[in-house]
């Protein structure tokens, strides 16, 4: 058996240690949980609205308030003069979320041509983000009753009251989209926005394996006997390099994979894109982890122990996980040129952007971040390598960094 | 003995660590059929001086070579000779002994099983050999980095501080396996705190302080030259 290959299986089998799969291997529950959560905060919302109504009014358009909501909710209580206490009473005790009360004076105010009000009462098991659901269900329910009233007082059609109608066409990088920018940003954001966090995390991943690698090897004192082994150092950076991008492509594989199950289980496609892009994005991806592995192996030179390799390791990971929330908060093209720059900079900015830009015909941005790419880990890789045949590995001097380096790991 | 069968030549040796200077015009050499000690106090330079050497660290001045291979011009030649033990060395955790043998004599022959049966000898771990090394003592693991460093039958065994956390019995174990080491092929090169260990062992001892070289002979050669009963009288009399 080779040198390398030798090596390549003592990484392997150092790097696929419990300890260091089963975080990783977790991550996406988090993932799973947020999509399904987000899952089932849809089809809630999809479904009729479980209402109580009570009819303190008994004229003739609160009538036609309820028999809108009949048609529009599930009823599952209907009282007439309750008092207010009562009426909290009846939606605490039963299944409704919502209860609508029509006052004494209801339909003379709408008669007399002023406004009448509707009492309101919603019920929450808890407040979160998707409370404001229910106060949307309120709202269409309110809607469809003006309308139903104003046509019932005014004898105006439907098409009276709207007598516009409206479609949208969105053009984005010059690629015609039938939707609005806000629907499209709905979309989009839903599409891929999960997706780029999950490809960022795999890039993580990467940075973590391999800095575990070198962090261990100083603190098992295992590191001055690989370096004095007839071995080249390249073969050894070759071998810390290759077991680290093998585990991590699986790693992404596995991740994009649970994304696609959960998504799929959901109804909807992670993205509409094509064979050949899947390919593309995978090759960005892969070249990422590539480049975030010689990085941190970079770092890992400078490290003193295990703690201290993750220490080094945590700028590196905010700046990794930063392009999805820049993606899906920031609109990049209005950015100041030097943000800008430095966002392109960072490696794994461009698998997350890759399958939007493919969605909307930007292939050629995508080829022209994976030749950065390119370029970026055969710098990194040859400074790594470099690093490896100086003694900096053993001493750890980081020259003018040393300061930084040091406050980073106490 | 001529300097083509020299294991290490060194000559004016320099290393500096920022303003301290480590190694200051160190100069010695080792022969085949020789045991070799460096001994001194810490912070003399004798790590540093067997680092260099096993092509760890990069030297400021001077010239090191081992079987007449410069270390920073060919350290890979310098690799294929030497194996290195260093001071605070350890194995991988995941791996058994039996494991870790092989995997360091794969890196030396082909086909490493002769190497792989001398390594199990010398261990001499019993059936712990196929425990996994994160399960070893200190004093276990030490057998086996002694075992893996003297199993490939290198040219030159560099072994720094070699018996440190072996119990009296292991401890002697291993040195009648270095002082039998020796031959016409091949020299060691060790350093130790311990100076009855050095006097036991070492054909010639060089005695280090500050990163100067102050004396180097035979242990006996020493004594009569300082007048000291032992090795250690002999060093507190050199660098007085």
């Amino acid at each position: 058996m080779s040198a390398f290959w030798q090596l390549l299986r003592k990484e392997l089998r150092e790097l696929a240690r419990p300890q260091y799969i089963i975080p990783l291997l977790l991550m996406p529950l988090f993932f799973v949980l947020v999509i399904q959560g987000g899952g089932a905060a849809e089809e809630a919302a999809a479904q009729k609205p479980v209402v109580a109504v009570v009819d303190n009014d008994g004229g003739a358009y609160a009538g036609i308030a309820n028999e809108t909501l009949r048609q529009r909710a599930n009823v599952t209580a209907y009282e007439t003069s309750l008092t207010r206490q009562q009426s909290v009473e009846l939606l605490e005790g039963g299944p409704a979320r919502l209860l609508f009360v029509f006052p004494e004076n209801f339909s003379d105010r709408i008669g007399s041509g002023q406004q009448a009000d509707v009492r309101i009462y919603s019920s929450l098991q808890q407040v979160s983000v998707t409370s404001g659901t229910q106060s949307a269900k309120a709202d269409a329910l309110l809607g469809a009753i003006d309308e139903n009233i104003t046509t019932n007082v005014t004898g105006a059609s439907p098409a009276a009251l709207h007598p516009t109608t409206s479609s949208h066409t969105t053009f984005v990088q010059g690629t015609q989209v039938e939707a609005s920018p806000g629907a499209l940003s709905g979309s989009v954001g839903q599409r891929f926005f999960f997706l780029g966090f999950v490809i960022s995390l795999a890039v993580f991943g990467a940075g973590t394996l391999v800095v575990n690698s070198m962090g261990s090897e100083k603190e098992n004192g295992t590191l001055e006997t690989l370096l004095t082994l007839p071995v080249q150092r390249r073969t050894i950076v070759g071998a810390k390099l290759g077991a680290s991008a093998i585990l991590s492509a699986g790693l992404a594989g596995f991740y994009i994979g649970v994304l696609y199950l959960v998504r799929d289980s959901g109804g909807a496609a992670i993205a509409q894109l094509s064979g050949l892009d899947y390919a593309l994005v995978g090759v960005s991806l892969l070249l990422a982890i590539v480049d975030m592995l010689a990085l941190a192996l970079c770092l890992g030179v400078f490290a003193n122990d295990s703690r201290g390799a993750q220490s080094l390791l945590m700028p590196l990971s905010f700046l990794m996980l930063a392009p999805p929330m820049i993606v899906n908060f920031f609109d990049v093209s209005s950015m100041a040129l030097p943000l800008q720059a430095a966002f392109y900079a960072i490696p794994s900015t461009h698998p997350v952007i890759a399958p939007m830009e493919l969605a909307f015909g930007g292939t050629t941005t995508v080829l022209a971040g994976i030749a950065y790419e390119i370029g970026f880990a055969a710098i990194v890789i040859g400074l790594t390598v470099r690093l490896f045949g100086s003694d900096r590995l053993i001493t750890g001097d980081a020259g003018r960094l040393n300061v930084v380096f040091d406050a980073l790991q106490d | 003995m001529s300097s083509a069968s020299e294991p290490v030549r060194i000559d004016g040796l320099t290393r500096s660590y920022g303003d301290v200077q480590a190694l200051d015009g160190v100069t010695f050499t080792v022969g085949t059929d020789e045991i070799f000690g460096l001994v001194g106090p810490n912070g003399a330079g004798k790590t540093t001086t067997l680092r260099i050497l096993a092509t760890l660290l990069e030297h400021d001045g001077g010239t090191v070579s081992v079987y007449d291979h410069d270390v920073a011009d060919d350290p890979n030649a310098v690799r294929s000779s030497i194996r290195y033990l260093p001071a605070e060395a350890g194995a991988y955790e995941n791996m058994t002994g039996r494991q870790y043998l092989e995997f360091v004599a794969g890196f030396f022959a082909d086909d490493p099983e002769a190497y792989v049966q001398r390594g199990v000898e010398i261990a001499d771990l019993g059936e712990r050999l196929d425990d996994e090394t994160g399960e070893y003592s200190t004093g276990m693991t030490r057998k086996l980095l002694v075992a893996s460093a003297l199993m490939t039958e290198p040219r030159l065994a560099i072994l720094d501080e070699v018996t440190t956390g072996l119990d009296v019995r292991n401890a002697r174990r291993v040195r009648e396996t270095i002082k039998e080491y020796p031959d016409d092929e091949r020299g060691v090169l060790l350093s130790s705190h311990d100076m009855l260990e050095v006097s036991y062992l070492c054909d010639r001892v060089a005695l280090l302080n500050e990163g100067e070289i102050v004396a180097v002979g035979s242990p006996d050669g020493l004594c009569e030259r300082y007048d000291a009963e032992n090795l250690e009288d002999a060093f507190l009399e050199a660098t007085r």
